[in-house]
């Protein structure tokens, strides 16, 4: 199936193109992209099921040597799909089209939101399929001019301040990343953009090469020139503080997108380029993976407890993402122990967490969508007892919240259980990290329900609350909502019950980069 | 001196005459519409002539000397002269309404800036001292004139600025170029080269040398970053630009900063190479770009008025270029792959394209709204779907980020520098691209969040729209 992958990155991209050059009429528009996000889904879910788990490796390669008409430059087209890329190409999928179907509200320059929001799906998938640096690069920065203006033309409140706060964050993150990445390629030995080694097409990748470069500069520079430009994007404290005012004033498809995909670019960065480039170089992680544990247990702790004091939903949920990224970051710090394929429990538990936070928290996202539109605030004093007049949206937020929380039976409570059981065994201090980060559960719990609790059950808002005047014509969800919410749903279900589905594939995707 | 001489000069040939034909046409026709066209198709013979020199056509082989080994034609000079052309009949095309509407002296306008620019042609190709001083000051007196033709008092203040300016950046230079051949003793490059590198004398001589040559070279980089806007001489680049009329800040921002660093590079390769001044002058260049950078961008945070902003903006820019200088790589122009010179080149013809769009647009929003204010901008994107659209790409691509012409000249510039062990130089340039994203972000923000505020309408001509987006990507 060549030429597969690279219909999914540009087939949003081109329709994105269409709807600005060519489409007119607003109607048309909406459907349109609701189609092309539609496609998308299928082809995603069916690339997904494409790949081959007992060959593994890279696959659904398409290639196109010397991209860049320059001599010397190695640069290629390259792009395919592995285990640990899969997972995410179908949650961007499942995101694009939960961010595009939740948005037929939109009434205001929708041309130009949709147009950019396919472009967004499609840049963000051209960095998770991108096996070429400079490629993956490109990507990672176009995501930056869609994000600008889909938060600072429709958001609320501080919009314009938010969306450039993002900006400036990621391109600081971006300016690390471009020195890195050309501080590997300009390596005497190196020379090469490609990020795996593939066989079949006789190239060598970076990870097999960088056991012989000779470095222009400490290798261990470059790690943390890549790894703080993760970090940001992830974000992991004390980096994070881009996140909640963007997370804040997006609407609420683009805190979708954020959230569940967008924070993953990151994630997936610090598993392709941290952990596949430099297990095998003469990077030193004894002392990097300390770090690391202890960092991502004050993320998980730090965010909790400010999530607990938030007053906005939004925020508030925003803050939560703070914490579970924290755990991603725990269970990746589990690689220094790492000898034999049993010990990679809780790096595939941090791949999953990606995935399980990527739907759990859009979800979150969409549904307090849906009650601020209805509501007109997500200030949590002024709202209480909206069970009364929305039952299902409340039944899908208590999924939401339960499952960020950890609930047996739904996604999230499989990715934390595999990093707290495989950080656990390392010992010492990351053992330590990992009694601290459970108790970034127990908060979870107290955040997320009561949360809950006094948004949707309880006593009727107060006089004063503004919602209490139109309590009453309050609505539950439209029929075209439901599509969504159960796009992302039906995922947390599934993982949560038969984890396998993706745990099978993303063992594959992490023993491959120990094993050369 | 044959025939061939005048066939290598034959594009500045061509266009000085073009000169005073304008001069004459003025004098002698009521209807001064003509003027434009006149210019254009002198400039346009001038890109054929150039193209036929390029190509072979009108003599062989490239890289040969004329007028006594004063001028040079090579691939290096040719490209320089293909960019300066083109964006010289970018400035004037697309400017033709705003003289006739704007300017009263159409006649001594369109002149003086032919002369102006076959001072910047003979300029990148000559390899001679005394040649380099001669087109340095055809370059810059017709300027002075230039930037006080705008109608209000800002423009003769901006004026009077720049010719004060212009004339101790003069002094400098000459004073550098007194050193240098002094020192050497010979004013051709290919003479110089050969004594420096063939010196036989006692250590002690050689020190007196190098350090006589150094403070040469040290003088004329001071006086030449006049012409780029850079560090130490940038304090004219806003008030010229904002007093100037706006095609003659276009032309400044990109032909004049173009050839200021052809001689730039040309002295740099053709009279030190192989030299142990390396070091020290990659190390000047780095200093320099650090403070343009960071001067260019810190202060154009605070801008209101767009041609000030951009002017910030163009001194920020000649720090990343001078990157590329200071990553010196003495085997040669061109010859490795990711050398700095490249860079540099790649750079400023994608820069010359991006600014020119950006500087084009600037003249036909702001003839409509009458203001060259920031919020003036406003509701761009109601009025001119395709302007605003062109107006970000153009934006985006100063900001450099893809999939523009202005990521991939940054990537070329950063990569010479990480190459030649300045990695930190490179984190200081990518660190003030991000600064940079506050103030450029805040022209999107305008044009396309920002609700309008008047109700005039905006007229561009999609063409020249279209034409130079075609040129951004």
């Amino acid at each position: 199936m060549n030429g597969l992958i690279s219909i999914i990155v540009f087939i949003p991209i081109l329709a994105s193109i269409i709807i600005l050059a060519l489409l007119r009429n607003d109607k048309f528009i909406r459907r349109f992209s609701f189609s092309i996000v539609s496609i998308e889904l299928l082809l995603t879910i069916f690339a997904f099921s494409l790949y081959d788990k007992a060959k593994g490796g890279i696959q659904l390669v398409d290639f196109i040597e010397g991209w860049i008409p320059i001599k010397g430059f190695n640069a290629n087209y390259l792009v395919g799909i592995d285990g640990l890329s899969a997972p995410l190409v179908l949650l961007s999928g499942i995101l694009g089209a939960a961010a595009v179907w939740g948005s037929w509200r939109i009434k205001n320059r929708v041309k130009e939101y949709f147009a950019l929001l396919l472009f967004l799906q499609g840049v963000v998938i051209g960095v998770f399929v991108s096996l070429d640096l400079l490629l993956f690069f490109i990507f990672w920065e176009a995501e930056l001019i869609p994000m600008y203006f889909l938060i600072s033309i429709w958001g609320s409140g501080r919009a314009h301040y938010s969306a450039a706060k993002f900006v400036i964050f990621t391109l600081f993150a971006g300016a690390l990343l471009i020195i890195g990445i050309l501080a590997i390629y300009l390596s005497q030995g190196i020379n090469s953009f490609t990020m795996v080694s593939i066989p079949e097409l006789n190239l060598q990748g970076i990870p097999e090469l960088m056991t012989g470069a000779n470095f222009l500069i400490p290798v261990s520079v470059i790690f943390w020139l890549f790894f703080i430009s993760f970090a940001i994007k992830l974000p992991l404290w004390p980096l994070h503080s881009w996140l909640p005012d963007a997370h804040t004033d997006a609407p609420t498809a683009v805190s979708v997108m954020l959230a569940g995909i967008l924070l993953k670019m990151g994630g997936y960065g610090i598993f392709r380029i941290s952990l596949g480039f430099f297990k095998n170089s003469s990077f030193n992680f004894d002392v990097a993976a300390p770090i690391l544990v202890i960092l991502g247990a004050i993320s998980v702790i730090y965010g909790a407890i400010l999530t607990i004091r938030q007053t906005d939903l939004k925020r508030l949920i925003a803050f939560s993402s703070v914490s579970h990224m924290g755990y991603v970051i725990i269970g990746f710090s589990s690689l220094i122990s790492v000898v034999s394929i049993n010990d990679t429990l809780a790096l595939n538990g941090a791949a999953l967490q990606l995935f399980t936070h990527g739907t759990i928290t859009g979800l979150a996202f969409l549904l307090v969508g849906l009650v601020y539109d209805r509501t007109h605030t997500r200030y949590i004093p002024d709202l209480g007892g909206l069970t009364a007049k929305m039952p299902i949206i409340a039944i899908f937020f208590l999924i939401a919240g339960f499952g960020s929380l950890g609930l047996p039976g739904l996604s999230g409570f499989v990715a934390e259980l595999m990093i707290f059981l495989g950080t656990f065994q390392v010992g010492n201090i990351f053992a330590i990290a990992t009694v601290i980060g459970v108790f970034g559960v127990v908060l979870a719990a107290g955040y997320t329900l009561w949360m809950i609790q006094r948004s949707f059950f309880g006593n009727k808002p107060s006089k004063e609350s503004p919602v209490s005047k139109d309590f009453e014509e309050l609505s539950d969800m439209h029929i075209l909502d439901v599509f969504p919410v159960l796009v992302l749903t039906i995922p947390i279900f599934v993982v949560g019950i038969y984890p396998r589905l993706l745990t099978d594939i993303i063992e594959i995707g992490i023993r491959e980069m120990f094993l050369l | 001196m044959s025939f061939q001489d005048f066939l290598i000069i034959s594009p500045e040939i061509v266009i000085s005459f073009t000169a005073i034909l304008v001069f004459l046409l003025d004098l002698f026709i009521n209807d001064k519409k003509i003027l434009v066209p006149v210019s254009i198709s002198g400039l346009v013979i001038s890109f054929i002539l150039t193209l036929g020199l390029w190509n072979g056509w009108l003599i062989e082989s490239p890289g040969i000397y004329a007028f006594f080994s004063s001028i040079k034609l090579d691939e290096f000079s040719l490209f320089f002269k293909v960019l300066i052309i083109l964006s010289a009949v970018a400035v004037i095309g697309s400017s033709g309404q705003y003289i006739n509407s704007n300017i009263e002296s159409k006649g001594e306008f369109l002149g003086l800036l032919l002369l102006s620019i076959t001072g910047m042609l003979l300029l990148v190709s000559s390899v001679e001292l005394i040649t380099v001083w001669v087109s340095l000051e055809l370059t810059a007196i017709p300027l002075v004139a230039l930037v006080a033709l705008g109608k209000n008092d800002t423009s003769l203040e901006a004026s009077l600025k720049f010719l004060i300016l212009s004339a101790v950046s003069s002094v400098v230079i000459l004073y550098g170029l007194v050193f240098l051949y002094g020192y050497s003793g010979s004013t051709y490059f290919n003479d110089m080269l050969s004594y420096i590198s063939s010196s036989n004398s006692s250590p002690g001589d050689l020190m007196i040398l190098n350090y006589g040559l150094l403070i040469g070279i040290i003088l004329l980089v001071l006086g030449i970053s006049f012409k780029l806007a850079a560090f130490p001489f940038q304090m004219w680049v806003p008030d010229v630009y904002q007093g100037a009329p706006t095609p003659i800040t276009a032309y400044l921002s990109v032909v004049s900063k173009a050839a200021g660093f052809a001689v730039l590079l040309r002295i740099i390769y053709s009279v030190l190479g192989g030299n142990d001044f390396s070091v020290i002058l990659s190390n000047l260049f780095a200093i320099i770009a650090v403070f343009s950078m960071t001067i260019g961008n810190v202060m154009a945070l605070r801008q209101n008025d767009i041609k000030r902003l951009l002017a910030y903006s163009t001194i920020a820019h000649a720090g990343y270029l001078l990157i590329g200088v200071a990553s010196l790589n003495i085997s040669g122009i061109g010859e490795n792959l990711y050398s700095g010179p490249q860079g540099v080149l790649y750079y400023l013809a994608g820069y010359a394209f991006t600014n020119l769009t950006a500087f084009l647009l600037i003249i036909g929003v702001s003839k409509s709204i009458g203001t060259f204010e920031l919020s003036g901008f406003a509701g761009l994107r109601k009025k001119s779907p395709l302007t605003s659209f062109v107006l970000a790409v153009s934006v985006i691509s100063l900001l450099g980020i893809p999939p523009t012409v202005g990521f991939m000249s940054k990537i070329f510039i950063f990569s010479a520098a990480v190459n030649t062990n300045l990695t930190w130089l490179a984190i200081v340039g990518v660190i003030n691209s991000v600064i940079s994203a506050y103030y450029y972000l805040r022209i999107l923000k305008i044009a396309f969040v920002d609700p309008e505020e008047n109700q005039s309408e905006i007229k561009i001509s999609k063409a020249i729209s279209l034409i130079t987006l075609v040129g951004v990507i």
